[in-house]
């Protein structure tokens, strides 16, 4: 364009925000390549999504891991504090500045806790960004286990949630189970997704996968249904329809 | 040329990517001296005809207001107008409607977002469904929203004038404002050039836009200007969706600097 006009100015606005959870099993059956294979994987969803202009401006993710306890990623001081004591905040990184931590796995698998923290970790980020006129797609929980929870008295409360919360269109939840992942149980957790069984550990796909489906969503556009990539990496386990 | 009346979409990078065709379509007409009717629309992003649904609702609702226009004649009437442009909306959904079942395609394949106005030396009225917005200059030189973009909760959701109960979220603004300026746009551009929370036109981004546009000398050249800019990489960086820019500039005397 020519010289001789003025340059057009943008208006300074917040982008619109894609907040997604991600919900890791680090129990200690994980351990060995498993979580070698996670932790290389959410350096590929850190590369991947910095790497589309959008999806790094627009992107937020959380980590909240369960292992034993469940803990939360926080951004600030790099570390992992107790689920109890995390708040949206703290938890919710830009994928631009998104920073991985490497995951150490131990212990049992407390899911259906670390569903419920993943939720209101959700509840708190769509306050804050309703309070600060931000606006937003809808959030994603993805969660990801090899095993079967071992919080029985809570998981079947947070399944519940997670329905509920779906039905009112508050959230949408993906569910992926690798190894001895107990797939039935998984399919309580969305109504919307059927659980997918990974493939041998193609965590480094999924997570590529991931990535892909949400640069599409950060540049969806009104009308538009989440309509996923394929998964190369693993199966739609339809068994519990 | 101190005038302009200017209509063009643009596809976006997004849609380019994913061999999506471009989903806006957009007219902007003078029917008779001193009478312009502007239609432009947006087709919902994953409904397959939606590119279709929007041409086809720009093109039917221009027609239906053109005719209205020479044959009522009656354009200092806003009560009237006003019916009209609901009766409009109406009437371009019915020949939708009508176009799906030729078609044996489900309506909503052919969802779009519509804005549609009618400018006389008495008033400007227009009529909204969806997320557009029609931004005015008046004689001081201020720009001033008129529509807003109807949203729900999240960032890609809005209503269609295929969505059930659309009367509902149809605006209708009538202004009396001396107008020197009008442009529209679907909500592709939106986030470049209002401030989201207040909806209020960012005047570094409506005033050049005018001035600069008032510079060429035809028609042909503020086509290319817009073009040009909507297909620019700086526009692309922000937004990979569809763009469309309608303006009209009336003739001035005194052209702020």
């Amino acid at each position: 364009m020519s010289d001789q006009f003025t340059a057009i100015e943008f208006a300074d606005n917040p982008e619109p925000r894609c907040p997604v959870v991600l919900l890791i099993d680090k129990s200690g059956s994980m351990g060995g390549e498993p979580i070698n294979q996670v932790n290389e994987g959410l350096r590929v969803l850190a590369d991947e999504l910095k790497s589309d202009n959008l999806a790094s401006l627009r992107v937020e993710l959380a980590i909240v891991t369960f292992g034993g306890d469940v803990r939360v990623y926080d951004k600030f001081t790099t570390t992992e504090v107790n689920g109890a004591s995390s708040d949206a905040n703290m938890a919710f990184v830009s994928a631009i500045d998104f920073n991985p931590p490497i995951l150490i796995p131990s212990g049992q698998t407390p899911m259906g806790e670390a569903v419920e923290v993943g939720l209101r970790l959700i509840r708190e980020r769509k306050d804050s960004y309703k309070n600060n006129g931000i606006r937003y797609y809808r959030p994603w929980l993805f969660l990801m286990t090899d095993g079967e929870p071992t919080d029985s008295e809570r998981w079947p409360k947070a399944a519940e949630q997670v329905i509920q919360e779906e039905a009112r269109k508050g959230v949408i939840c993906f569910c992926v189970g690798t190894d001895n992942a107990r797939m039935d149980i998984l399919a309580k957790f969305s109504s919307i997704n059927p659980p997918v069984k990974m493939n041998g550990l193609h965590f480094k796909e999924m997570f590529q996968w991931l990535s892909g489906s949400l640069s599409g969503i950060a540049q969806n556009k009104p009308g538009d249904q989440v309509s996923l990539p394929t998964q190369t990496w693993g199966t739609i386990d339809t068994s519990s329809i | 040329m101190t005038w302009g009346l200017i209509a063009k979409s643009v596809i976006g990078s997004s849609h380019l990517l994913s061999n999506k065709p471009c989903q806006d379509a957009c007219r902007a007409e003078e029917v008779s001296p001193g009478i312009y009717v502007f239609s432009w629309a947006d087709g919902a992003g994953s409904a397959i005809y939606s590119d279709e649904g929007a041409l086809f609702a720009v093109t039917e609702s221009m027609k239906i207001l053109s005719e209205y226009v020479i044959t009522e004649r009656n354009e200092e009437n806003e009560e009237q107008l006003i019916l009209f442009i609901r009766e409009c909306f109406a009437k371009t959904l019915s020949g939708l409607t009508a176009l799906a079942e030729l078609k044996r395609i489900s309506l909503k394949e052919y969802a779009s977002t519509l804005t549609l106005a009618v400018l006389t030396k008495y008033s400007l009225v227009i009529g909204q469904i969806g997320d557009g917005v029609v931004v005015i200059e008046n004689d001081s030189n201020d720009f001033i929203t008129l529509t807003h973009p109807t949203r729900g909760e999240y960032e890609n959701e809005t209503v269609f004038i295929t969505t059930s109960g659309y009367e509902e979220y149809l605006q209708v603004v009538v202004s009396k404002e001396k107008i020197h300026s009008l442009i529209g746009m679907t909500d592709g551009l939106i986030t470049l050039c209002t401030v989201l929370s207040t909806n209020s036109p960012h005047y570094g981004f409506f005033n050049p836009l005018a001035r600069n546009l008032e510079k060429l000398k035809t028609t042909e050249e503020q086509l290319e200007y817009i073009e040009q800019f909507l297909s620019s990489d700086i526009v692309n960086a922000k937004t990979g969706d569809d763009k469309t820019l309608v303006v009209f500039l009336s003739p001035k005397t005194d052209l702020p600097v």
